[in-house]
């Protein structure tokens, strides 16, 4: 590397902030004030939540992911109880193998009752997808045991040794093994919920959290006016010097 | 408030700290975050890598305003201009796209793109003005090797304590706690080069250092059964011979056989026999599929190859999109008809997630279109153009040889929003940088 490179002083940084700290401040207040401001007029907002529990999981990756059906349970919802899909949401816990489900609402009440139906609704809609994604299994193995069943009833026309006899038994054989592979499809895109933990009644309103975003204005503030400062030092380099 | 996010904001407080105090470490630093923090993840967004780009700009800026970091006095060559305008050509062209994503599908989280693009085109523009100093060849070598050296061991720690503490799988915490494999294994690209530099160094210790790299992403790839991370070390193999004494990549080629006969009778060492050559195949047929349009394949790795057929299906609905696309963001939402179409044919009884997660090319093509996938093309091309003009041929084929395999990893993992991804083929970047500086006995 070059030697020539010199490290820089903090004072050189502190003096620039010391020349434009009015400025600085300016910038930091309006912000601060605005962050204020704007947590102040935020209506509350109550939140509650479900934990469900994967009891049967698809041993299959990615077959069922019931928090990528965000947009269908939420369309069932507002068009059966007006429940709209920005007042829950779903977070996947793989680690433990948990589906959380939080909702909210303006009142602890309301918080409540939107968790409960959103809970009921996405168990419900799971095992309907289970299902869904599964009839073309069923239909393949409703198919088999029909023609399992023809079988057998042709088989008690026919005598033991007769050789269509045999040719059917070994046929019989072949059929019920493809029976076998394709239950054994089923079980991995089937899955089923259980709710392991109900909803509750919060106690006390999740938004605006007024500690965090005090945090987040006292923190875009400084450095916003550290910004303006610097940027107007560059400016005024510039105008002698260039980029 | 999480230990990871306070973990990050004093990690980015350390970064602007550091460039704005003693700006001469701007390279160093940018290639420890881009080689080291690619693949972590905060509540399931990797954003760490952007964020600490973020603070390095900041800081860059912070030692630029006072007038501490020297204008770059060389001009700049008829080539270097010509990259730089498309390179500014193909952010804008993001930032852009970004824009009209955030209008259509009005999701706020699209500002990131906008930041994220906007920071890219920042960054190209500093390093192209101002000199910051780049260290020599074997100093990036070795930076890039210890990065990668702890962030692969830390990898590789995370899916042993998943697997063998919290009874988890080693696959179960991806895209919550690290990345996807194909995603999470990206800085490979260049550990395995810089790894190969060392080796055929003097000094012994940085010898050893190559070499526990090379095992360290041997092992990973084994563990995490990652095949396109088989596909790049096979190719450095390859090229082993120009770089190392052939004795050496003898004992290269004996490092990968000992480590794959160690996963031999392990699910990994089964599988990789079995699927290693529909992988192959995979990635045939999916260009075959793309340039000649030949369908009805049945390759193993239908996820990828659906998404191929699916993003194209998804443009060709007519003119302007197939050019334009359709915004940063929108491959989650506009290819979901098309895939379950696809899937109805090829995955009986598979839904198409509402939220499509796909690869890299098929998201790059269904959100800018043809016109941006161009764009992109042109800076491969015109990076690989300086890098030939620039180095000796060792350093040429293996500089190549990156961008040629970085061109493919999109096909497998969506890496759209990893720095180092861009850095590899900004001007002046990381590669054009490497080819440019001094060797410093490498």
């Amino acid at each position: 590397m070059e030697q020539e490179y010199q490290d820089i002083e903090f004072r050189k940084y502190w003096e620039i902030i010391r020349k434009r700290k009015k400025s600085i401040l300016i910038i930091f207040l309006i912000v601060f004030l605005a962050g204020l401001i704007f947590t102040i007029l935020t209506p509350k907002t109550y939140e509650s939540f479900v934990v469900l529990s994967k009891i049967k999981k698809p041993l299959t990756l990615d077959y069922i992911k019931i928090t990528e059906h965000k947009n269908a349970i939420a369309t069932q919802l507002n068009e059966q109880l007006g429940i709209l899909p920005s007042q829950f949401d779903f977070v996947d816990l793989p680690s433990k193998n948990l589906i959380k489900i939080e909702a909210r609402g303006k009142t602890p009440e309301e918080a409540k009752s939107i968790t409960d139906l959103v809970a009921k609704t996405t168990v419900d809609y799971s095992e309907k997808l289970s299902t869904d994604l599964t009839s073309f299994e069923r239909k393949r193995i409703g198919e088999i045991e029909e023609k399992l069943k023809e079988n057998e009833n042709y088989l008690k026309k026919l005598k033991p040794n007769e050789i269509s006899a045999i040719l059917i038994r070994n046929q019989q054989d072949l059929l019920k093994d493809q029976l076998a592979d394709w239950q054994y499809k089923i079980d991995p895109k089937t899955q089923k919920l259980e709710i392991v933990s109900p909803a509750f009644m919060p106690t006390s309103p999740s938004k605006p959290n007024l500690k965090s975003n005090l945090i987040a204005s006292f923190i875009l503030g400084l450095f916003l006016g550290i910004l303006w400062a610097f940027s107007m030092e560059y400016l005024k380099k510039t105008k002698v010097s260039g980029f | 408030m999480s230990w990871q996010i306070i973990l990050t904001a004093i990690s980015g407080l350390l970064v602007i700290l550091t460039i704005a105090l003693k700006p001469k470490f701007f390279w160093p630093l940018l290639i420890i975050i881009a080689c080291s923090t690619a693949g972590l993840m905060i509540k399931g967004y990797c954003l760490i890598d952007e964020f600490l780009l973020y603070c390095l700009l900041f800081g860059a800026f912070l030692a630029i305003s006072i007038g501490a970091v020297p204008s770059r006095k060389t001009q700049p060559s008829r080539s270097d201009k010509l990259h730089k305008l498309f390179f500014f050509l193909l952010i804008t062209y993001f930032i852009i796209q970004s824009f009209r994503g955030l209008i259509i599908w009005g999701d706020w989280r699209i500002t990131r793109w906008i930041l994220f693009y906007l920071a890219l085109g920042l960054f190209s523009l500093i390093i192209s003005k101002k000199d910051f100093p780049v260290p020599n060849k074997k100093q990036i070598a070795l930076l890039i090797s210890l990065s990668t050296l702890f962030y692969f061991i830390a990898y590789l720690t995370h899916g042993f304590i998943a697997e063998n503490i919290r009874g988890l799988g080693r696959f179960n915490l991806q895209g919550v706690e690290w990345s996807g494999t194909a995603y999470a294994i990206f800085p490979m690209i260049i550990a395995v080069p810089s790894a190969l530099f060392l080796i055929r160094d003097k000094v012994v210790k940085y010898k050893l250092i190559g070499w526990l790299v090379l095992i360290i992403l041997l092992l990973t790839g084994f563990y995490y059964d990652s095949r396109i991370s088989f596909l790049t070390i096979l190719a450095f193999l390859l090229i082993s011979p120009f770089i190392l004494k052939i004795q050496r990549s003898i004992i290269f080629l004996l490092c990968f056989l000992l480590i794959f006969s160690l996963f031999l009778n392990s699910e990994i060492g089964k599988r990789v026999f079995r699927d290693i050559g529909g992988f192959y195949q995979t990635m045939y047929r999916s260009t075959i599929t793309v340039f000649l349009g030949e369908s009805g394949q049945r390759p193993s790795d239908l996820d990828r190859y659906t998404a191929w057929q699916g993003a194209l299906m998804t443009v060709n609905t007519n003119w302007s999109t197939l050019f334009w696309g359709y915004g940063i963001h929108s491959s989650h939402f506009v290819m979901q008809p098309y895939l379950q179409k696809l899937y109805t044919e090829y995955l009986p009884g598979v839904a198409a997630s509402e939220n499509i997660r796909t690869t890299g090319i098929a998201a790059f093509l269904v959100e800018i279109g043809l016109i941006g996938m161009f764009l992109l093309i042109i800076n491969f091309i015109l990076t690989a153009l300086k890098i030939i003009s620039q180095t000796s041929f060792e350093f040429k084929i293996t500089a190549i040889l990156i961008l040629l395999i970085s061109f493919i990893w999109p096909f497998i993992s969506n890496i759209q929003d990893i720095v180092l991804f861009y850095l590899l083929i900004m001007p002046p970047g990381l590669l054009i940088q490497f080819a440019k500086t001094q060797n410093g006995n490498l």
